[in-house]
């Protein structure tokens, strides 16, 4: 049995850790576009 | 109250859900114990073989996905085609791994060992660090264009070790179990499986197989939105070249 958990931790571990890592790739991502987005728009604002 | 319709992603993530938390019924409680094995342990140990073979299914895939990605890329020179296969090359490497871990968790109460150079192993080995190493080779060249160039050049000649892999139990001597062809002559390690224990492998495989679908189109998404990051900084350090009177530290928190 204690095979059997040990497998199912570390295959479940990487599942939803990938699956975590995603989400905040994603919302990191956002931010960041979002910020880039408001400088091109006030450095053409500027010009 | 902002009213977010559901998509097919949503959908997508609903049905992967449910059918993740069925397959943890049907492998651990609805697959019976192999009578044909001698010890609790090993009976107990044989049901981590629903979950690695669900992986590595989702290994495999993330392989052709890549392949098919780098012979797009090449035929279109699209950049989608080359974040498809970026996405596909990371998930099947991050679930190869997958599959050596749990692989090894079976091997030693069923082998006696965490690890022996057979040809399956070895190939496995082989497969997963040749995209490890696509995935950090691609990062050492700068040029955006040269680089998926590269990486789809390196994806479509790395795919013939996933063959190799598939047919190295067919091919060589070796200890590791048919489950695919098992009724096949030239398998080695054929084996007959039971109705239960046959319906819970296709279940398991079927379930990884969605869930490789959903991280392939989330993983897609975030490689599009890298791509649309990268876009937006050369726009912007373009802009500041020109002189325009932006400060990029005034947002740097934001």
């Amino acid at each position: 049995m204690v095979y059997l958990t040990a497998a199912m931790i570390a295959i479940w571990l990487l599942t939803f850790g990938y699956v975590f890592y995603l989400i905040q790739r994603t919302k990191s991502l956002e931010q960041e576009i979002r910020a880039l987005e408001t400088l091109v728009k006030e450095a053409e604002k500027g010009r | 109250m902002q009213n977010k319709k559901w998509g097919w992603l949503e959908l997508l993530t609903v049905l992967a859900a449910i059918m993740v938390a069925v397959n943890f019924y049907v492998g651990l409680i609805y697959a019976p114990d192999p009578s044909n094995l001698q010890t609790e342990v090993t009976r107990k140990a044989q049901h981590i073989f629903y979950y690695h073979m669900g992986m590595n299914v989702m290994a495999g895939l993330g392989m052709l996905v890549n392949f098919i990605g780098s012979v797009l890329y090449l035929l279109t020179r699209r950049r989608f085609w080359d974040a498809v296969a970026r996405s596909a090359a990371e998930i099947g490497v991050l679930f190869g791994i997958g599959v050596l871990v749990s692989g090894s968790l079976w091997a030693r109460p069923t082998w006696n060992t965490w690890w022996t150079w057979d040809p399956r192993l070895t190939t496995a080995t082989i497969t997963i660090l040749l995209y490890a190493a696509y995935l950090m080779l691609r990062n050492a060249v700068e040029d955006p264009d040269r680089q998926a160039r590269f990486a789809a050049v390196y994806g479509t000649f790395a795919f013939i070790s996933v063959p190799i892999t598939f047919m190295s139990i067919r091919l060589w001597r070796t200890i590791h179990p048919t489950v695919f062809g098992g009724g096949d002559p030239a398998a080695k390690g054929a084996f007959a499986l039971g109705p239960h224990i046959r319906f819970a492998m296709q279940f398991s495989s079927w379930t990884f197989m969605l869930v490789f679908l959903l991280f392939l189109v989330v993983r897609v998404r975030v490689a599009l939105l890298e791509e649309r990051v990268m876009a937006l900084r050369q726009q912007v350090d373009a802009q500041l070249s020109r002189g325009a009177e932006v400060d990029p530290m005034e947002h740097a928190g934001s």
